[in-house]
């Protein structure tokens, strides 16, 4: 019997000496190549989902594994070696302002180069030919030496991306990655992910808050709710009912193109 | 809607407030009653009005005792600054009647707390004498004055001694769980329940954001009484400031006349000694000006250097790992707050002390001191107030936390932190014009020597190379700063 990639089994997360409740029994498995999207309200517990898979947030209890490899018990050495199988894009990009695009992009090779050459900044010829390589796929070549702060919010997210693009990645976490851009850049961010997905195979779990987006671009769908799961399926599944039940009674969509 | 209490905690705080500020306000007054007595009515110049010891416990009874009074109108200052109001449950203005009964209460419940609290603290006394007199060798007693038992065989002391120590934890179990049985019964409470004085007079401290609407129109400030109060208490600290720090006008317009010498000196600035040699000195105000901006670059330069890897230990964000590193943070921020505190000047007094009088590495070193606090405090702010966003991108991609550092913490606060240095040596040379008066070296020493020996003119030139170079400095570190954040 072949395991599935990703397993997320009864996971919990309890905030500030048991005060908030963040996830609740969280169990959800994801095969490799699938497009998955987490929808829910702000605040429903998409991004602490995300980041207790990679323990930038330790869960509270709850098993994860990847590969088979026990995510939840790995310390040190084997933590980052997990953490640079994976890569991650990030609502607010994430990137140095003051240092250049390339330095940024770099920086997503850290988990991998060695360490006399992090500390010299002199990354091998390798390297510095994968950033390049990286860059072009998002279409930045010509922004190699500009600063992070000096390009426009897409432009940032796409830097974002390349960076996460240096670390090979089997698996891509995107924690709402076009809440801060306009519908247009939106797309094409998606666009690039979904390239990702298809091209490199490389498996995509990504937070959103379009439904719209998330019926375009999604093979699955996992919707949570104060920290719960409350729909799990297809998105050709999630009808007006549903979208209540995920969203609230006063909730109207929104449509992105 | 009823009003929310709140009590215990107020009701102290405030009770605090009044009772500190009306003992300040007698102080006040008998310092300046100390001040007139002398000028108006005593024959004799230097004459003071007495202050023996017990009338700091008259002070404190009286006070204390106006600061109940004074609660119990309702709105004293303690309660107009903490937010709180005494009035009905119904949140209604209290009426007379409530009022007086709750002074009634309040002023009653003391005698029986502090005679609680004398009768306790009988067991303790009895202790001190019981061990006092086993110290000192003259015989086992717990009453002071009278000898129970005084020489003996040591079995008999031993028993004697144990008997005590079990008729002192008797008295103690009864004196104190009396104490208690009083104190909760007049004053502890637990939060938002009523506290004595209230229950028995029907009344309730409350929110003054939650009375009746009818409260809740304020009259202008002159017009309350805790207004007026804090009024008089800012006429009568700046009174008192005056007196107490010998402002005499008068005094500065005659002698400004007798010293003219000293600013016909100053008016005629004498640079001779700008290159030079001053004799006594072997140096010149040029040399000692370059040994002043040296003097301040190198303490700049050397405190930085270790400001540099101690603002990390000094940052929250970074520090907030485990029980370890948040007391590294701990102590690494009171080791800044401690060696910001003491001035340069005083640092150069005791090392000058250490590395010989008027030698310029006892200026470096001090500067350096106050240099290291105090840049490493402003880079602990710099660095917690980086955006926290590229460490975890780079967490996420498996970086370990040096490399975080390296690539996420440190490109973002070089400019800032060349900023604050540049600001620094700004700083440093201007404490180091003054620290060799207390023999830290550098153009200071020139201004000790020029004003000891009354040589105005020279002293005038050398203030205004001081003044030259500070502006410069200033200038110059300004436009750099801006250019590079």
């Amino acid at each position: 019997m072949t395991t599935s990639q990703l397993r997320v089994e009864e996971v919990t997360k309890v905030y500030e000496r048991g005060e908030v409740l963040a996830l609740k029994d969280v169990s959800f498995h994801v095969e490799k190549g699938e497009f998955l999207i987490l929808i829910g309200l702000s605040g429903s517990g998409k991004s602490t989902l995300l980041r207790c898979i990679n323990r930038l947030i330790e869960p509270t209890t709850g098993k994860i594994y990847l590969d088979d490899t026990d995510v939840t018990a790995a310390k040190g050495a084997e933590l980052r070696r997990i953490r640079r199988k994976i890569g991650m894009i990030f609502q607010q990009f994430n990137l140095v302002k003051r240092s250049s695009v390339l330095t940024n992009v770099l920086a997503g090779r850290l988990g991998y180069a060695a360490r006399w050459r992090t500390l010299t900044g002199r990354f091998s010829k390798e390297d510095l030919e994968r950033a390049r390589h990286s860059l072009d796929r998002v279409g930045l070549s010509e922004k190699i030496y500009s600063r992070a702060d000096q390009l426009s919010g897409g432009q940032q997210q796409r830097v974002g991306i390349a960076r996460a693009l240096m670390q090979e990645p089997e698996l891509l976490f995107a924690d709402e990655p076009v809440s801060a851009l306009d519908p247009a850049t939106s797309n094409s961010v998606l666009q690039y992910l979904e390239q990702m997905n298809q091209r490199d195979g490389v498996t995509v779990i990504c937070a959103l808050h379009f439904l719209s987006l998330a019926r375009r671009y999604g093979t699955r769908i996992i919707a949570l709710k104060d920290g719960e799961i409350v729909f799990e399926g297809l998105p050709a599944e999630i009808d007006a009912a549903r979208f209540k039940e995920i969203y609230g009674e006063d909730a109207e969509e929104v449509e992105i193109r | 809607m009823l009003p929310r209490r709140r009590f215990p905690k107020t009701r102290f705080l405030a009770l605090g407030i009044d009772w500190i500020a009306l003992l300040y306000l007698s102080l006040c007054v008998y310092t300046l009653i100390n001040h007139w007595y002398p000028e108006f009515v005593a024959v004799r110049p230097s004459y003071k009005v007495p202050f023996p010891p017990y009338a700091w416990i008259i002070a404190l009874g009286a006070t204390l005792a106006l600061a109940i009074l004074w609660e119990n109108t309702g709105v004293s200052l303690g309660f107009r600054a903490l937010g709180a109001r005494v009035v009905t449950p119904e949140g209604r203005i209290a009426p007379a009647h409530q009022l007086l009964s709750r002074t009634a209460v309040d002023l009653l419940t003391i005698p029986p707390t502090l005679c609680a609290f004398a009768i306790a603290a009988a067991p303790l006394a009895g202790l001190w004498t019981l061990f006092r007199g086993i110290a000192q060798g003259t015989g086992v007693s717990f009453i002071p004055g009278v000898t129970i038992w005084a020489v003996g065989p040591w079995y008999l002391t031993l028993g004697y001694v144990i008997l005590a120590l079990l008729a002192a934890a008797l008295t103690a179990a009864l004196t104190w769980s009396m104490l208690y049985g009083v104190l909760r019964a007049f004053w502890l409470r637990r939060t938002g329940e009523r506290g004595f004085a209230d229950q028995i007079a029907g009344t309730v401290l409350a929110s003054s954001l939650d009375v009746q609407a009818e409260l809740r129109t304020r009259p202008q400030w002159y017009r309350t009484a805790s207004g007026l109060f804090v009024l008089l208490l800012i006429a009568s600290t700046l009174y008192v400031g005056w007196i107490i720090t010998e402002i005499d006008l008068p005094k500065l317009f005659s002698r400004i006349g007798v010293t003219d010498y000293l600013w016909r000196g100053l008016a005629r600035p004498n640079f001779t000694h700008l290159f030079v040699q001053e004799p006594i000195l072997t140096d010149t105000i040029g040399g000692a000006l370059v040994e002043t901006l040296f003097m301040a670059l190198m303490a700049t330069v050397v405190g930085g250097l270790f400001a540099f890897p101690l603002s990390f230990l000094g940052a929250r964000n970074l520090m907030n790992r485990g029980p370890i590193s948040y007391a590294i943070y701990t102590v690494m921020r009171g080791l800044f707050n401690i060696a910001r505190s003491i001035e340069t000047i005083i640092w150069a007094t005791i090392i000058a002390v250490v590395v010989g009088w008027g030698s310029p590495f006892a200026g470096v070193l001090a500067l350096a001191a106050h240099t290291v606090a105090a840049l490493g405090k402003l880079f602990s702010e710099q660095v917690e107030s980086i955006d926290p966003g590229p460490l975890e991108a780079m967490r996420a991609a498996g970086a370990r936390e040096w490399q975080v550092v390296l690539y996420g913490v440190i490109p973002q606060i070089i400019p800032s932190y060349l900023a604050f240095t540049m600001y620094r040596w700004d700083i440093n040379v201007r404490m180091s014009t003054v620290i060799g008066l207390v023999g830290g070296g550098g153009i200071g020493r020139m201004l000790f020597y020029y004003k000891n020996d009354g040589r105005w003119s020279e002293l005038s030139a050398v203030i205004i190379l001081m003044v030259a170079i500070v502006w410069l400095m200033d200038y110059t570190s300004g436009r750099v700063r801006e250019r590079i954040t």
